[in-house]
């Protein structure tokens, strides 16, 4: 298998763009029966302003998920997994097949009901960032890298499936005796 | 309900007793909580009128709560039972995997090299039921978090904890012999 696999053979789905949505959603429509379902005395300006309010936040939230999307490139190369993000500051990460320590392939019920599932690869670092940064991404991060983590998400089911395997069969050609740094 | 059986499960299965001791793990912590909520939901209104006398809305027949109580009980031995069901691990040639939950599923993959060390435990509730607990874990928290195998007999137990070593060795050496035959290693 010598040919590059990226994002391109195994896309991020566009539906894993509403997941991270999908609370404030669920309160925009909440809000919106609430509204549909008051008797239109006092108080309805202030449910309006709500829901211009969420609505505004979600459509901001969509562009910006989208647009990490967008900025998120992996490439699984010979010798090194190569990972982009970014939108305004970019960053670019080479994880040596060797010292990956653990695949994780998880779905939480979003996943389950879109069919998707989020791989996600674990090496030993803490990748360049201080420890308050990174407490604090720790928190909000859905896809790419941060800490010892790459976020795959959005993957159809089979694709994750097919994703693991492929990196696996790269950690087993590298083995880490045969290059303890990984370098 | 089928279970998810593998060779390493098949060789070395979970003990049944594990969907008893879950069960009662949970539906302790669920009554605990449900008991939380119904203290709070009786004390709050207090708190906020002061003169009011306490509403206790919870007045049902003790025949009901026991039904209540009961379905929770089954609800949970349920959820249980699905959840030993798909309770999946397997010890391939190259790697450990393991994968829980039956709704949201959650696998982790790891290489034998990666292990950083295979331990054995029980808790009170384990103690009880004479059962045990294989963790596997590498460099990672979150490996140490999700790579446990819980709720082993004893021998069960330690032929999983044998045979995962007895790999970890193998694979160790076989690279290290790989390696100074073929000249391969940078270092030494």
């Amino acid at each position: 298998m010598n040919e590059i696999i990226t994002e391109k053979n195994y896309p991020v789905h566009w539906l894993w763009v509403l997941k991270p949505t999908t609370l404030s959603v669920s309160a925009l429509i909440i809000l919106i029966i609430m509204f549909l379902g008051s008797n239109h005395q006092g108080g309805i300006a202030e449910i309006i302003v709500y829901i211009a309010l969420l609505g505004f936040f979600i459509i901001i939230n969509l562009i910006l998920v989208s647009s990490e999307r967008e900025n998120f490139h992996y490439s699984i190369g010979e010798n090194f997994l190569t990972v982009e993000q970014g939108i305004f500051s970019k960053e670019r990460r080479y994880i040596p097949y060797g010292v990956i320590q653990n695949i994780f392939i998880e779905q939480d019920l979003f996943d389950r009901i879109f069919g998707l599932a989020t791989v996600i690869i674990e090496n030993a670092s803490q990748g360049s960032e201080d420890l308050a940064t990174l407490q604090q991404r720790k928190r909000f991060a859905t896809i790419g890298f941060f800490g010892n983590k790459v976020i795959i998400p959005g993957l159809t089911k089979a694709n994750a499936e097919t994703l693991k395997g492929i990196i696996l069969q790269k950690i087993k050609e590298n083995p880490i005796e045969d290059n303890q740094s990984g370098l | 309900m089928q279970i998810a059986y593998s060779k390493t499960r098949e060789q070395f299965p979970l003990s049944h007793k594990k969907i008893i001791k879950k069960t009662i793990v949970s539906t302790i912590n669920i009554i605990n909580l449900l008991l939380v909520i119904w203290a709070l939901s009786v004390i709050i209104p207090v708190l906020i009128h002061k003169n009011q006398k306490v509403v206790n809305w919870l007045k049902l027949p003790p025949s009901l709560i026991f039904i209540f109580l009961f379905l929770i009980i089954l609800l949970i031995y349920l959820y249980q039972r699905w959840y030993f069901a798909v309770y999946f691990y397997d010890l391939t040639p190259d790697f450990i995997q393991i994968k829980k939950g039956p709704i949201t599923p959650r696998e982790i993959t790891i290489p034998y090299e990666r292990i950083q060390d295979v331990y054995v435990d029980q808790d009170f509730l384990d103690m009880i039921f004479g059962l045990y607990d294989v963790h596997l874990s590498t460099a990672t928290i979150s490996s140490g978090i999700e790579a446990h195998i819980d709720g082993l007999e004893k021998q069960t137990a330690e032929g999983l904890r044998n045979i995962i070593l007895q790999a970890i060795q193998q694979k160790i050496s076989k690279n290290r012999n790989a390696n100074i035959s073929t000249g391969s290693n940078p270092i030494g």
